[in-house]
Formats: C-alpha cells, sequence, structure tokens
C-alpha cells in the first residue's frame, strides 16, 4: 500500500514539478543575481552541455561553447519573453546556435573532415554512454524513436540542417521534410506520454492520499 | 485560416527546432497569442523535444562554471552589483547634496541680488527725483534768465510807503514781449483774512493785476499779467481774495515806470 502511494506520488510530482520547472526557469533567468544565475546554471548546464557535445563532439569545443553559451544567456536573459516559449527552450536554442557557430570554425572542421551521418546517428553509445545521466529510462525512450525519425531530429537539432540540406542530404521532397518532422515530433509526444503520468495520476494521487488519511 | 491545419502543417515543429526565419517566426508567434490551442500544441512540441535532449545531458566540467559566474560577477559589479550598488548610492546620495547646495546658492544670491535690487531702485528713485527737481529748478531759472536779460525789459523798484517804509518789491516789464513779473516781494505778513493785491496805474486809473500769494517768498519770480501802457505799478492791502477798487490808504509799496 504505502509503496504504492509513493509510486503513484513520484508520478504526480514529476507531474507539478515539470509545471513549476518552467515557472521556476523563468524566475531564475529573471532574477539577474549571481545566487540565481548559478541555480539556474547548475540545473541546465547538464542539458545544455549534452547538445553542445553532441553537435560538436569534442570536450574542448563544448567546454568553450557551453561557456560562450551561458554567457549569452546571461547577456541576453532580460530579453527572453515568456510569452514565445518555455525557458528551457529558449535556452537549448542560444546553446545550440553557439555551437553550430562553432562547427563553422577551421578548428571544428579540422576535426570533423571525415563526419557522417552514419556517424551521427549510429554511434550513439560510444558518444553518449555516460555514467552521469539520470534519465535512462528517457534514454531507451528515444531509442525506441523510429530510426528515420531520430535521424531527422538529429540532422535537424543537432547539426543544424536546413530542410534543403535535409532534402539533399536524405534526398527526400521537401514537403515531405516537413511532414515527417511533424510525424517524428508526433512520435516522440506519444512515447513519452506513454512515459509520464497523465491526469490519470493525479487522481490516483488524490485516491491514494485519501487512503493513506484513512489508514 | 484552420488551425487544426494549421498545427497538421507542421509548422510548429520547424519553429521550435529554429527553421524558421523571422517573418515566418512572427507569424507563428502572433498566431500562439491569438489561438490558445496554438500555444498549448507549441508547448507539447516544446516539451518533447526538451525530454528528447535532457536524454543526452552529460555533466559539464566544473571548470565551465568558475568562468561562467566570474563573468556574471564582472557584468553585476560593472553594472548594478553590489560592488557598484555603494558607488551608485553614493553617488545618488552625493548629487543630492550637490543639488541641495546649488538650490540653496542660488537661492542665498537671489536674495541678495533682489534686496540689492530694492536698494539700488531707492536710490535710482532718490536720483531720478533730484533729477526733476534739478530740471526744473533749471527751468525756472532758464525762464527767469530770459525775462532778465531781455534787452525790452525794465525793472520797477516799488518804494515802501509812509505806511511801511521798509516794505519793497520789483515789477519787471517788457512791453516788446507783452509779459511782467513780480519778484523780491518784502511785505509785512498780512493780518489774517485780508490779501495784498497789485495794480497798475494806467493814465490815473488803477488796473486789477490780481492777489500776490499770501506766503510769498521775496526769491519767488511771479508771473503777472500784462497790462498796456503801465505808467506805475503799486500793492495796497485788501480783504483776502481782492477788491475791484484799491484801498489807497493802505497803499504799502509804489513805484513809477
Amino acid at each position: 500500500m504505502v509503496e504504492n502511494i509513493i509510486f503513484v506520488y513520484t508520478i504526480a510530482s514529476d507531474l507539478l514539478q515539470e509545471h513549476t520547472r518552467n515557472n521556476r526557469a523563468a524566475e531564475l533567468l529573471s532574477a539577474r543575481s549571481e545566487e540565481a544565475f548559478s541555480a539556474l546554471y547548475d540545473s541546465y548546464s547538464p542539458a545544455l552541455y549534452g547538445v553542445i557535445h553532441r553537435i560538436l563532439r569534442s570536450e574542448v569545443l563544448a567546454e568553450e561553447a557551453l561557456q560562450d553559451s551561458f554567457i549569452k544567456i546571461w547577456k541576453n536573459a532580460t530579453s527572453y519573453d515568456p510569452s514565445k516559449g518555455r525557458p528551457f527552450t529558449w535556452m537549448l536554442q542560444i546553446a545550440r546556435n553557439t555551437a553550430i557557430d562553432y562547427t563553422r570554425t577551421a578548428r571544428f572542421q579540422q576535426n570533423r573532415k571525415t563526419d557522417s551521418i552514419d556517424s551521427l546517428v549510429y554511434d550513439d553509445e560510444s558518444q553518449s554512454v555516460n555514467p552521469e545521466i539520470q534519465d535512462s529510462g528517457l534514454r531507451n525512450v528515444i531509442q525506441k524513436l523510429d530510426e528515420k525519425y531520430r535521424t531527422l531530429i538529429e540532422l535537424v537539432y543537432f547539426k543544424g540542417y536546413t530542410q534543403s540540406d535535409i532534402e539533399k542530404e536524405l534526398n527526400i521532397p521537401l514537403g515531405t521534410v516537413k511532414t515527417r518532422l511533424r510525424k517524428a515530433v508526433l512520435e516522440l509526444r506519444d512515447l513519452l506520454r506513454g512515459e509520464s503520468p497523465g491526469l490519470l495520476s493525479v487522481i490516483l494521487l488524490v485516491i491514494a492520499m485519501l487512503i493513506a488519511l484513512i489508514n | 485560416m484552420d488551425i487544426r491545419q494549421y498545427i497538421e502543417s507542421g509548422i510548429l515543429e520547424q519553429y521550435v527546432l529554429g527553421q524558421l526565419d523571422q517573418n515566418q517566426q512572427a507569424e507563428v508567434e502572433r498566431m500562439a497569442r491569438e489561438h490558445p490551442e496554438i500555444r498549448q500544441e507549441l508547448n507539447s512540441i516544446e516539451a518533447a523535444l526538451e525530454s528528447y535532449v535532457q536524454a543526452y545531458a552529460k555533466t559539464p566540467p566544473a571548470g565551465v562554471k568558475a568562468n561562467v559566474m566570474d563573468e556574471v560577477r564582472n557584468d553585476l559589479s560593472a553594472g548594478s552589483g553590489s560592488g557598484g550598488g555603494f558607488l551608485k548610492y553614493f553617488l545618488l546620495a552625493a548629487s543630492f547634496v550637490i543639488l541641495a547646495g546649488l538650490l540653496w546658492y542660488v537661492y542665498s544670491q537671489n536674495r541678495l541680488v533682489t534686496e540689492q535690487n530694492e536698494e539700488l531702485q531707492i536710490q535710482l528713485d532718490t536720483a531720478e527725483a533730484r533729477l526733476n527737481q534739478l530740471t526744473e529748478d533749471c527751468e525756472e531759472i532758464n525762464r527767469r534768465y530770459t525775462a532778465l536779460t531781455a534787452p525790452g525789459t525794465r525793472s520797477i523798484l516799488m518804494a515802501g510807503t509812509d505806511l511801511s517804509p521798509d516794505s519793497r518789491a520789483l515789477v519787471f516789464y517788457n512791453a516788446e514781449h507783452r509779459n511782467s513779473y513780480l519778484s523780491g516781494v518784502t511785505l509785512p505778513a498780512p493780518p489774517s483774512g485780508s490779501q495784498y493785491q497789485l495794480w497798475a496805474i494806467v493814465d490815473g486809473q488803477p488796473v486789477d493785476m490780481g492777489v500776490i500769494p499770501i506766503e510769498v517768498d521775496p526769491t519767488a519770480f511771479i508771473d503777472i499779467p500784462y497790462v498796456e501802457n503801465a505808467q506805475a505799478f503799486a500793492v495796497t492791502l485788501e480783504r483776502a481774495g481782492g477788491s475791484p477798487t484799491p484801498t489807497l490808504d493802505h497803499m504799502y509799496v509804489l513805484g513809477q515806470i
């Protein structure tokens, strides 16, 4: 019984956290204080570093790009508009753009002359095996994503490919790129939904708490 | 536009993935503002991709944070940080003090200037009054000088009669310019209710030339009516305001031309 309550509670609190996390990130961004930014760094640097590292695949370059990204986040925090999107997405966009800018430098080009899509998509394990990933469940979900969708997201997200780049690279028409991108995200959402709790869980939590109270 | 169709088009995914140009981005943002379901869809897409990215999370080397926080601290102390805060407040306080001092200085200067101004105004008024007096005096002197130096002017001394041997007065008579003046009036003070009156004698007949002011100074130079063919002048004591005919036994001075 107690285990059930704990289980349901954990799921529901995740859901709640997801809501408050956004507000908290927005607050930390707008606070303009050392403490707030330090907290923001602690919360989001692993995710941003993960993205940057995945794009640049060099410790040295990724470190520099991460540093640049957080300095940009600090300097541009006042221009973040919560009505345009979630704070994490906004920060990710800065990190991605910074890293993609790095890929255009001579230093990156030297390292990556022989880079290919295959290596990008299929060297997942070798590149990302990382004892520090807390959420192995999330990784499993990503692995379940249809390979063609994963390729697409990876190209767009981690290589900064434009649609016409993809059209050339994968040899699929522009219209198809667009719809496939939507399907990719939809499938991702479906997979994640299976992982994360819905309204039912909240109802379950209330029931669980009631039971706990009665007991 | 059909919202469902708009969502299905995949443009929102492109937006979140940073695939749109500025105009298209602004369009999506506008649509999201107008339609909550689009905002909701964007949120879901963002959440999905955030989760995707979270799968690759990797703890960065510790040195990076130190560098970032150094930059943040620099930025804060250069701008509105705690270090700069003191300076900011100090400068703010200092500027208030300076401003207050400046205001006090301006106020006291203004008061001083106002006082000086009032004093100067008084001096100016005094000087102006004095100038007016001098101008009047000068005009008076000029009037007398012109009258006395005119070649046709004759001076007739009216000497005291037996009634008052010490009395006298002068008449200046100019037949060319047809004007005459009374001056140097030296007569006993008239008893109350009476007044001296001046007469001209024409062919043995007295002609009224008006009364002499009761309080008259010997230095006064009085305009008197011109009487043609006057042969003599006399002053008699009459009742206040004058008489139509002279009381001859009250004649004080008399002078022949």
